[in-house]
């Protein structure tokens, strides 16, 4: 299988030495096309640093990763954008939607920086991924008028609309009830059944026993990393 | 991310804020219009001296107390007035060029008319040729002779005004009014003259310059005025009238001009005043520019995870920039065009009263200016959202 992300001693230090916090260290990991990983532990372990650094919004201390075959270090910032645009889709655990925005100009905003899609299949592509998650008949609202539930999936299918080639879930059910939350976990592996690949951090192992790997971390290292095997 | 939808997020998010976006957009709204309309102030009263200084020809010389060619220094010599009526009579005597003079003193009178009294009237003591001079012409009645003036008559020729207000239209010929609580006859009514620089022109008596002297106790004419029959005669004409009165009088206690350089004294005064009026209007506009900024500055930090979240999907530092740099431009550039239209509405207005009339430059320097505090003071706030890390950015709460 082709690996999508590769990680190489990836190290993340806050602060200065002597009082530095180690968040991340000689973390490697490799993610493959395809796959439904969990990354565990509990909180300051640095699963959410390691997220953040894959995903692009923040950079490690030391170390390489390569995506999609591309090597993502020294880049220009306008570079590191066209990365988290085209190669990325990320979810977070507070959604992070436009608030006095409808769900359709929400699930538009990244095709606004993407340059690859013409602006007159923006439209379409948009309301195709909010179809995809199930809102077609949500386009109009505002996320103050949407449950928790659907204000996740808008942010699903934001991530998803310029066709990235992971998608990376930063506790994607931690806001919500445990009905929508089991509700968000079925569409991520139904998304990774379509063939995407997908990255949940949680800190829920009844979460993380729904994907297909999960990868324990504690104090900034990887201390396990199993794989089911195919039911 | 194109100009265009730059553009539309800018418009979406200032229309969220619509009462802020109108208090900020106040300040340069407030400044353009202040710098338009005193710009067109200053042209229109350039404009309205042009025309009345084109009425009276370029044939006139003028004499006035002080050294006027000084520019503003010469103003105040005009406090200690060394001119003497015998200076009118000099000149027509000793400067053949010259075809008709007139001393002219000129303030500012009570006129009475059966018990209603006009307080403020100018007053203007002249001889028999200012009406010739001035081109002045009479409606009603006739102008006074030389012999009357000599004799010190008890007479006066009116403007329409004083018709209108004190006689209700009435005919005033024959009449007595007072004129400093003194009696004279109206002898005639001079034709309608309009206003200048907001003065009514027709508020006006016209006494033979001698009544005046004995009567009123005036001691010395305002100014005097000369007029040749060929333009070409002009300057001769004037470094002699000149020569004559320094055997009297030194350099500093007058000044002899021709129209053209009286024209010319009046514009520098004026365009003077004018700068300094709309200099210190254009403070305003600095402040309105203080304000953009402010308010940008608030609406980065409100809108910190906004940022963060545009980074996260892909947004490229450049892309934040345009998109705060535009908002700041939006407002002070509307601000500029509805200050602009203000001052339109403002001109019109004053119009009814004086002259305003709006210079393409000053709607060039205002729309400009406004722009540029936009760009200026758009440009820190900016820079500072672009560089925001989208991670900081995102955890702000």
């Amino acid at each position: 299988m082709k690996p999508i992300i590769q990680a190489e001693n990836l190290r993340k230090i806050y602060g200065e030495p002597p009082s530095e916090t180690i968040a991340l260290d000689n973390v490697s990991l490799s993610i493959n096309q395809g796959e439904f990983s969990a990354i565990v532990g509990p909180s300051g372990c640095g699963k959410s640093t390691l997220m953040h650094i894959l995903g692009f919004l923040d950079k490690p201390t030391s170390g390489k990763i390569l995506i999609d075959g591309q090597k993502a270090e020294d880049l220009h910032e306008n570079d590191l954008a066209k990365l988290r645009n085209q190669k990325i889709g990320f979810v977070f655990q507070s959604f992070n939607l436009l608030d006095r925005t409808s769900s359709l100009n929400n699930v538009l905003l990244p095709l606004q920086y993407n340059s690859q899609i013409p602006a007159s299949e923006r439209k379409k592509e948009a309301e195709k991924k909010l179809a995809d998650v199930g809102l077609s008949d949500r386009m109009g609202n505002y996320p103050s008028q949407l449950s928790g539930g659907e204000q996740q999936r808008v942010a699903i299918a934001r991530a998803l609309v310029c066709n990235p080639a992971v998608i990376l879930a930063d506790e994607p059910t931690g806001n919500l009830d445990s009905k929508s939350g089991s509700q968000i976990m079925s569409l991520l592996k139904s998304l990774n059944q379509k063939g995407k690949t997908v990255v949940v951090v949680t800190h829920d192992l009844a979460i993380a026993k729904k994907t297909k790997r999960i990868i324990s971390m504690k104090d900034g290292k990887i201390i396990s990393d199993t794989k089911k095997n195919k039911k | 991310m194109n100009f265009k939808e730059s553009g539309k997020i800018a418009l979406i998010a200032l229309a969220r804020n619509k009462v802020r976006s109108f208090l900020t957009m106040l300040g340069i709204i407030i400044g353009v219009m202040s710098v338009v309309l005193l710009m067109s102030l200053g042209a229109g009263l350039q404009q309205s001296i042009k025309q009345e200084f084109e009425r009276l020809g370029t044939n006139s010389i003028y004499v006035m107390p002080g050294n006027l060619e000084e520019g503003f220094g010469g103003l105040q010599g005009s406090q200690t007035n060394k001119l003497k009526f015998s200076d009118t009579d000099d000149i027509k005597k000793n400067v053949k060029t010259v075809v008709a003079v007139s001393g002219g003193i000129e303030s500012s009178v009570a006129v009475t008319y059966k018990g209603e009294t006009r307080k403020v009237v100018s007053f203007y003591g002249v001889d028999p040729e200012f009406t010739e001079i001035a081109q002045y012409k009479i409606e009603k009645g006739r102008t006074f002779t030389k012999s009357e003036n000599n004799s010190g008559k008890r007479i006066v020729v009116v403007g329409t005004t004083i018709v209108e207000k004190l006689f209700k239209g009435a005919d005033p010929l024959g009449k007595e009014i007072l004129v400093k609580d003194k009696k004279y006859k109206i002898i005639g009514v001079l034709e309608e003259l309009g206003s200048l620089l907001g003065q009514d022109q027709d508020n006006a008596v016209f006494l033979p310059i001698e009544s005046a002297r004995r009567q009123l106790n005036f001691d010395r004419p305002t100014w005097i005025i000369a007029k040749v029959d060929d333009p070409q005669d002009i300057t001769k004409t004037k470094s002699e009238i000149r020569k004559l009165l320094l055997e009297r009088l030194s350099s500093d206690d007058f000044s002899v001009l021709t129209s053209e350089e009286t024209l010319q004294v009046v514009n520098v005064i004026l365009s003077v005043v004018t700068s300094v009026l709309a200099g210190i209007a254009a403070i305003s506009l600095l402040v309105g520019g203080i304000g953009i900024s402010n308010i940008m500055l608030v609406s980065v930090t409100e809108r910190t995870r906004e940022i963060g979240l545009r980074k996260a999907v892909g947004a490229r530092p450049r892309d934040i920039l345009t998109q705060f740099l535009i908002e700041a431009v939006i407002l002070s550039v509307t601000g500029g065009i509805i200050g602009l239209l203000l001052a339109s509405l403002g001109a019109l207005g004053l119009s009814f009263f004086m002259k305003a009339t709006i210079t393409p430059i000053a709607v060039i320097l205002a729309f400009g200016f406004s722009a540029l505090v936009g760009i200026i003071f758009g440009v820190i706030p900016a820079i500072r959202a672009a560089r925001l890390e989208p991670i900081i950015a995102l955890r702000y709460e």
